[in-house]
């Protein structure tokens, strides 16, 4: 019995379950099966170069019948050789067409026609708190038409991923979903994340890893925002405004961002060379006050962080551990990073 | 709402249909069938919560988890669990006790292993999970993981994660030499940690559908990092047998390798020495199917054949150059440890075949770990014979590799495919026999009787003869046959064994109790008086469990009676009834499981209410492996008889002589 016609199986035994179960008991196992089979369909195995402990294989949606394919950008891309295996199992090269570095996306085009593709919806398939599906070839564990592993969580959160920049010096600048299926892992990354409908949510994203913690992040990049990327409406990555209004300061200070504006200052990351790394401050330390004005949370410290001026010399009080410390130092002109 | 709708199951997706008006509001009738299945998860949880363990070695540490299955004690958990606890310790249920257990038998090639638990009351029952039929389960299914991870639970009560099935059929090679496989395995994106292990993967029903053992571990250390892997449960179930009797168990091998070639699954290597090329296999055959399976991939058929313990009889069909054949073979034993043959000088190092052993993604490399590879193997016995070649996955390596951690020393396990507690073994067999007896005695305290029953014997649809069969609770046992218009009379008195032939004019002559036993009608008496017995069939020789075989095409228990000439006599026992629920109940006997054994073997069927037992209303006549039926027996009256007289022992034509010819 080949996979497909297992899958067929699965398939048809599901809805014939389902339909039963919905008269009889709620405890059928679950109604997630027809929306993973139909995600099945729609997403592919991609394997390409490797370089050292990068993975050289990685996961694809097909998002037009003519072959277009979506996956994050990686090793698996960097040579010419980029090999897709289809859902049936049957393997065909690819070629990069485009790619998205604020996305961390690439679209790829097999020769492949194939009437199984994803519709991105016009209207978000998900919002916070829905189950979401994500289906990807995670450590490799399928191959050929063997099908792809599936993994459930909740879409927690949209968010600009850009406050964790500093962490990995990951260049993803956008709005991404956060998602508490486990999807960091190798391979993972440009696999579908879909409803319980199998409509797509999104597209895993890579693996990222706090350098301190250890700690992943599970992300998916948002199906409108691929949308943006498939028809080449997706703005390159704007590289922030040169020196804006004359005098305004920058600190180089990033707070850590999760939580909104209500979390209490504790700075994430300061800025290698800026004037907050040269004046001593650290990540974890709780910025108190600036000028004597109180920093009860994040959004105080954006609001009065965001009035500085070059060159005019502030005091910056933080917490460390029971100590309070006091430094003075002078923004620095905003420029380009 | 959709969370909570899906929660729901499919009663709440109908449900949210109906209410598309006002998308954030929960309905009452969306509200309550929340709860119902919010509810059902509950008590599916709380039916088999008494059934999980906690299992630590003697020093009360380390651990791992399992299950009970059976209401005795017996509990399954992994064989890397009692790796590293040993072959006894304790074992911690919901009820807070401790309890100690002991090893009953390990497979270090599947990571299975079964434990008994001893009760705190001689004779108290333990509560158990049952166990599905994990063909059943589907990707998308939710999956309950309980166990002890990271042995959290002080109190012992065990800790539950939900996710769900994330893929099934999965292969996941092993680690030194055929061991720690997970063939035909289950996926899961529930959290598996460190702990869980041996612990059961529940459906929503509380239905066991595997057996937690190992994750994706990579380069994170050893925590739960989405995708989890359980063995399967009807992997687990078809080692059973071979595991209650206390054996090391060995996986099946067909001794032939096969690869994707030209369209087909094509045989690439075959022992010329094993089963299947004795039986007409040769190299470049395609495989077309095999257990009924239509094979389209290599791989396909390397999971399938992973769940079959040694000597596991096989059903394959091959074609060549057009023409098709079907053949019944026993698989052989894939070996733990090199087979080296005697050499005449000592070699530094024997030539070593690691086909288990997959290439490594350098990610993989743990160096915290450098003495893995040589871990705990168990000590397998040297044998003498051709090393059966593994069928691996004859295509791309398998990357995410077993990251089981094994313990430095190992446990006595006995040696490879071999009973290691002859004691233990026979107290399982009697307990198994005497189970046997219970499924079919209708009143435990029924008056014990003797039982006469009349039968036509038939060869395809045509009758051919009739039969008579006696036999009481002292294990007497008379019949009378005749087929074709010949008749044969064998009996045994409770002291001698005699056959008498129309053709010497039915005069009796003393014979071996195996040469009765080779009479199929008279076997069939020996065994069905084991109903009525009370130290059942104590008459025809020593009881033992051999192992998991199969018969009529179930898994069974084999037993096997030796008498004081080593003969034997075999017994086959199910397992489980048509619904997977557990019975034991008489499947087959017969003298030899070869396929070219000459005598017929006997298939029990078609178990009926008659006087104070249950017996089997038909019995089939069967030779070799494939039970091709040779007669047929239908019984037509049963009558019984309370004064137990010998007198129906006796031949009843004339008595018989002082010496026989």
């Amino acid at each position: 019995m080949t996979r497909a016609t297992i899958l067929l199986r699965v398939l048809a035994v599901v809805l014939l379950g389902s339909a039963l179960a919905q008269a009889q008991e709620p405890t059928d196992n679950g109604p997630f099966a027809d929306a993973v089979a139909l995600a099945q369909k729609r997403v592919v195995k991609i394997y390409g170069a490797t370089i050292g402990r990068s993975p050289g294989y990685a996961t694809g949606i097909i998002v037009s019948p003519d072959g277009q394919i979506i996956t994050a950008s990686g090793v698996h891309l960097s040579e010419g050789h980029v090999r897709v295996t289809m859902p049936d199992g049957s393997l065909q090269q690819a070629e990069v067409v485009r790619r998205s570095n604020s996305l961390q996306t690439a679209l790829l085009k097999v020769n492949a026609p194939t009437p199984d593709f994803f519709v991105i919806p016009a209207q978000p398939a998900a919002k916070k708190g829905d189950w979401v599906l994500a289906v990807s070839n995670a450590f490799k564990v399928a191959e050929g038409s063997e099908p792809l592993s599936v993994n459930i969580g909740v879409l927690s959160l949209r968010v600009r991923l850009d406050a964790r920049r500093g962490y990995n010096d990951f260049p993803y600048e956008d709005d991404v979903f956060l998602i508490d299926a486990i999807t960091s892992n190798p391979g993972a990354a440009g696999g579908a994340v879909v409803n319980s409908q199998g409509e797509l949510v999104g597209l895993v994203g890579k693996v990222i890893e706090g350098k301190t913690t250890g700690t992943r992040l599970n992300y998916a990049v948002p199906a409108d925002l691929l949308q943006k990327f498939i028809s080449g409406e997706e703005q390159p990555a704007p590289a922030v405004a040169p020196t804006p209004m004359g005098g305004k300061g920058e600190l180089g200070i990033r707070l850590f961002a999760l939580g909104g504006r209500k979390s209490p200052a504790y700075i994430d990351r300061v800025l290698p060379g800026s004037p907050a790394a040269e004046a001593g401050l650290k990540t974890d330390d709780l910025v108190v006050s600036i000028n004597s004005e109180v920093i009860r949370d994040s959004g105080d410290f954006r609001r009065i962080a965001d009035l500085l001026q070059a060159g005019v010399e502030v005091t910056v009080e933080v917490k460390r551990k029971n100590d309070l410390i006091s430094v003075r130092l002078k923004p620095a002109a905003l420029k380009a990073p | 709402m959709v969370l909570a709708a899906l929660l729901a199951g499919p009663l709440g997706m109908a449900a949210s249909l109906a209410v598309a008006a006002d998308p954030d509001e929960l309905t009452p009738a969306e509200l309550a069938a929340i709860r119902a299945a919010e509810e059902a998860r509950i008590t599916a949880i709380d039916s088999v919560y008494g059934a999980v363990v906690a299992i630590y070695g003697n020093d009360r540490k380390g651990g791992g988890s399992g299950v009970l299955y059976d209401p005795s004690g017996f509990a399954l958990t992994n064989h890397h669990v009692v790796a590293g606890a040993g072959v006894e310790g304790w074992a911690g249920l919901a009820d807070g006790k401790l309890y100690r257990w002991k090893l009953i038998g390990t497979d270090p090639g599947g990571d299975v292993a079964i434990i008994q638990l001893e009760a705190k009351e001689k004779g108290k029952k333990f509560p158990t999970a049952p166990i599905a039929d994990s063909e059943k389960v589907r990707v998308g299914d939710w999956a309950m993981a309980m166990g002890n991870p990271f042995v959290l639970a002080e109190d012992q009560r065990p800790t539950v994660t939900l996710g769900i099935v994330s893929g099934v059929h999965r292969f996941q090679g092993g680690q030194g030499m055929n061991q720690l496989v997970y063939g035909n395995c289950i996926q899961v994106d529930s959290s598996i940690n460190p702990g869980n292990s041996g612990g059961p993967l529940f459906n929503l029903r509380g239905e066991v559908i595997g057996i937690n053992g190992r994750g994706s571990f990579e380069e994170r250390g050893r925590v739960n990092v989405g995708l989890g892997y359980a063995i399967s449960s009807n992997q687990v179930r078809n080692f059973i047998p071979e595991l209650l009797a206390t054996k090391m168990a060995q996986h099946g091998t067909l001794d032939a390798q096969f690869g994707n070639r030209l369209g087909g699954v094509i045989c690439q290597s075959v022992n010329l020495d094993s089963p299947v090329a004795k039986a007409g296999l040769e190299l470049s055959d395609r495989l077309i199917s095999f257990e009924g399976v239509k094979i389209t991939d290599a791989n396909q058929f390397t999971n399938l054949i992973s769940i079959y313990p040694a000597h596991w009889p096989v059903t394959l069909t091959f074609e060549r150059e057009g023409k098709q054949q079907t053949v019944t073979v026993r698989l052989t034993p894939l070996p733990y440890e090199p087979i080296v043959r005697e050499q005449p000088k000592i070699e530094p190092k024997p030539e070593e075949k690691k086909p288990a052993e997959e290439k490594k993604p350098e990610g993989e490399k743990k160096p915290e770990e450098p003495a893995k590879e040589k871990s705990a193997e168990p000590t397998a016995q040297e044998e003498k014979k051709e090393e059966p070649k593994e069928e691996k996955k004859p295509d791309a390596p398998k990357p995410p590799m077993p990251q089981i951690k094994m313990p430095g020393q190992k446990p006595n396990f006995g040696k490879a495919g071999e009973v290691r507690d002859a004691k233990l073994n026979e107290t399982i067999a009697r307990e198994l026999a005497a189970r046997f007896q219970t499924t079919n005695r209708l009143k435990d305290d029924a008056e014990l009787i003797s039982i006469h029953m009349e039968s036509d014997i038939f060869r395809k649809e045509e009758k051919v003869g009739s039969e008579s069969l006696t036999f009481n609770s002292k294990g007497f046992a008379f019949t009378k046959y005749e087929v074709d218009g010949k008749t044969t009379v064998v009996m045994f008195d409770g002291k001698s064994y005699m056959l008498a032939k129309s053709t010497n004019n039915l005069t009796p002559e003393d014979i071996t109790p195996a040469k009765a036993h080779r009479d199929p009608h008279f076997s069939q008496a020996v065994i069905l008086a084991g109903l009525l017995q009370n130290d059942i069939w104590q008459t025809a020789g020593k009881l033992a469990l051999d192992g998991s075989d199969k018969a009529a095409g179930r898994l069974c228990y084999r037993l096997s009676l030796t008498d004081a000439g080593s003969e034997q006599l075999f017994v086959w026992l199910s397992v489980v009834n048509d619904q997977l629920a557990p019975e034991v109940q008489l499947v087959k006997s017969g003298v030899g499981y070869d396929d070219d054994e000459p005598i017929p073997s006997v298939i029990y069927r078609r178990w009926e209410r008659a006087t104070k037992v249950r017996l089997p209303r038909e019995r089939i006549l069967v030779r070799k492996l494939n039970e091709e039926e040779t007669l047929r027996i239908v019984t037509t009256r049963v009558t019984d008889d309370l004064n137990n007289d010998s007198s129906s022992f006796q031949f009843p034509a004339k008595p018989a002589p002082a010496k026989p010819e």
